[in-house]
């Protein structure tokens, strides 16, 4: 039996609980993954399932998958498609399928994304940065307060790889991001790999990019590997989550664990996917990190 | 509260992704000093959202890429996504709306789509409803290949049903994506064709007049095309759960089949996954 860990929000919604233990490691469910996984039932914390695949998927044999392995393990969702930063309305529709596998999985949480991906029905299908300034901040806080009162529970809302920021802005992306959860109560989940590849990309220091996050914000991370490509200019990293987990982000990883604290750790590899095996390598390697934490926190 | 920024930047964002990238756009925008400028950004948006949205459309519209080749494919695609209204997650019903954007296109875009096509084996009009026929094929394969097998009754238990004393009262239904298809075209051989990538193009047609073609999934979820027998065409154009299986035999009575046969036909096919369902009620 998996130690209960509860974390109070700030709202007036029903605590943010998850059954899984702090110190956890877990792996994406994806289609490239799902034969292996269905088949092998490899030793894991938790799998993450995007809700979009339950609508996308009605049928077939990822969905039969998908629905075996999210009753066979633990489950995180994380969203992609909830678009809270877009000027259309709120897809309340998606927002009650949530609500409903929130209560058929009680050990999970809910994530999406700082940022807008769809405008009415188009889908970009891509983490687009929002301009950060006071404005944008009310806006998202209206969403996020609609968006949780429909769920029931504070979400999680990750912090994305972009290549571009705007003139408008006003904020440094933790800046924005420290506004919206302090009115919300919601939480960051922190995903290492776009701290980084946002720094080196714009020649900032990502150490001192994470100091200026609340501490208290963060209930989770993510772990990918990003693509150096060569643009018109020179090198970027390009955040396409089809490689290894880079060493500087592993050394910033355990910065953050020393920061923030140790919470579920999930890796995510969806593109050029390697045998289940070697993921799997990647999710010891999260064990290896918490080890020092494992036992210690539990709430 | 609405925040005029916001839906001013989402509405330059999407008319830049969909058409051109709008100047407002480009000078909101500071890259990443690895970009050259804010198109460069712009592109890799592009293709992340056409990648996730109609880029699939490659890989379910085959028998329409080998009758129209790939350029003229990627043209009508590309068309699809600059005029679209939205794009659906479900690539069922995208695969749907593609299918309903051919069957709409004007005379002119259809012979402009055909042009690489070989006139001197197809008339004009051939050509336009080959490709018509072709997208249409592509749609249903896909559809039925998305089935859900698993709320329909297993083969075994289906003919361990047949086996029961009262047999006779259950109403054979197959699965409900599953489509009966009358055309010209010989769509079975229409369909082998583009899968195995055949250097004839040529359109083959059902020399003794429209017949009728079964579409649908077998029991590894992939989609068949076959033409009916007569007796398979009879007996399937009741398979809708309304007849029972006496009534059936019944039926084939006046084409001359007796009860026995009828009933093995059934049987013949619940093992080949066309019937998915033996009601015992009339729903």
């Amino acid at each position: 039996m998996m130690a209960k860990v509860e974390m109070t929000a700030s709202t007036a919604l029903k605590p943010l609980s998850t059954g899984l233990i702090r110190a956890s490691a877990g792996l994406n469910l994806c289609h490239e993954n799902a034969d292996e996984l269905y088949n092998q039932r490899p030793e894991l914390d938790f799998i993450q399932i995007h809700p979009e695949h339950i609508i996308q998927e009605e049928g077939g044999t990822y969905r039969e998958q998908l629905d075996a392995l999210r009753h066979h393990y633990n489950v995180i969702l994380h969203g992609f498609g909830l678009s809270i930063g877009s000027s259309a309305p709120l897809d309340r529709d998606y927002l009650l399928l949530v609500r409903d596998l929130l209560e058929e999985h009680p050990e999970a949480v809910f994530s999406d994304h700082f940022s807008w991906s769809s405008l009415s029905k188009h889908h970009f299908h891509d983490l687009i940065p929002l301009i950060q300034n006071k404005e944008t901040v009310d806006y998202m806080v209206e969403r996020i307060d609609t968006a949780q009162e429909i769920i029931g529970s504070p979400i999680l809302l990750e912090n994305i790889s972009s290549y571009m920021r705007y003139k408008e802005s006003t904020m440094s992306e933790f800046e924005f991001i420290n506004e919206i959860t302090k009115k919300t109560g919601c939480y960051v989940l922190l995903d290492v790999n776009n701290i980084w590849c946002n720094a080196v990309n714009f020649k900032e220091d990502p150490l001192a990019v994470i100091s200026t996050l609340e501490k208290d914000s963060v209930k989770g991370y993510h772990l990918a590997g990003c693509s150096l490509e060569h643009m018109g200019n020179g090198p970027v990293y390009i955040d396409y989550h089809k490689e290894a987990v880079h060493e500087e982000v592993w050394t910033l990883y355990k910065n953050c664990l020393e920061r923030f604290g140790p919470w579920p750790t999930l890796l995510e590899w969806e593109n050029n996917v390697p045998k289940l095996e070697r993921t799997l390598e990647e999710v010891q390697k999260i064990n290896k990190y918490l080890r020092p934490y494992a036992g210690g926190v539990e709430s | 509260m609405r925040s005029p920024q916001i839906v001013r930047l989402q509405q330059q964002f999407l008319a830049s992704l969909h058409d051109k990238p709008r100047q407002w756009l480009i000078d909101q925008i500071i890259p990443a000093p690895g970009f050259e400028n804010a198109e460069e950004i712009l592109k890799i948006y592009l293709h992340r959202a056409k990648a996730r949205t109609v880029d699939p459309l490659n890989s379910i519209y085959n028998c329409l890429r080998w009758l129209i080749g790939e350029a003229a494919l990627h043209k009508l695609i590309d068309k699809f996504y600059a005029d679209s209204m939205g794009e659906p997650l479900n690539s069922q019903t995208m695969a749907t709306e593609f299918g309903a954007f051919i069957g709409n296109l004007s005379a002119e875009e259809m012979r402009d789509a055909t042009s690489d096509m070989d006139k001197t084996i197809e008339s004009e009009s051939d050509a336009c409803t080959a490709m018509v026929s072709a997208a249409l094929l592509d749609w249903r394969c896909h559809w039925v290949a998305m089935i859900e097998h698993r709320s329909e009754e297993n083969t075994a238990v289906l003919n361990k049903k047949l086996m029961h004393r009262s047999s006779m009262w259950l109403r054979p239904r197959m699965n409900k994506t599953t489509r009966l298809c009358t055309s010209g075209i010989a769509l079975d051989s229409f369909w082998e064709k583009a899968q195995a990538n055949s250097t004839d193009k040529s359109i083959p047609h059902c020399s003794d007049g429209p017949k009728t073609f079964l579409i649908h999934a077998d029991q590894a979820h992939k989609p068949v095309v076959r033409d009916l027998s007569n007796d398979e065409d009879h007996l399937l154009n009741h398979c809708d759960g309304t007849h029972t299986i006496a009534s059936l035999c019944h039926e084939a009575k006046f084409y001359g089949r007796s009860k026995e046969q009828t009933v093995e036909l059934i049987r013949k096919l619940i093992d080949e996954g066309v019937i998915r369902n033996l009601d015992d009620l009339l729903i």
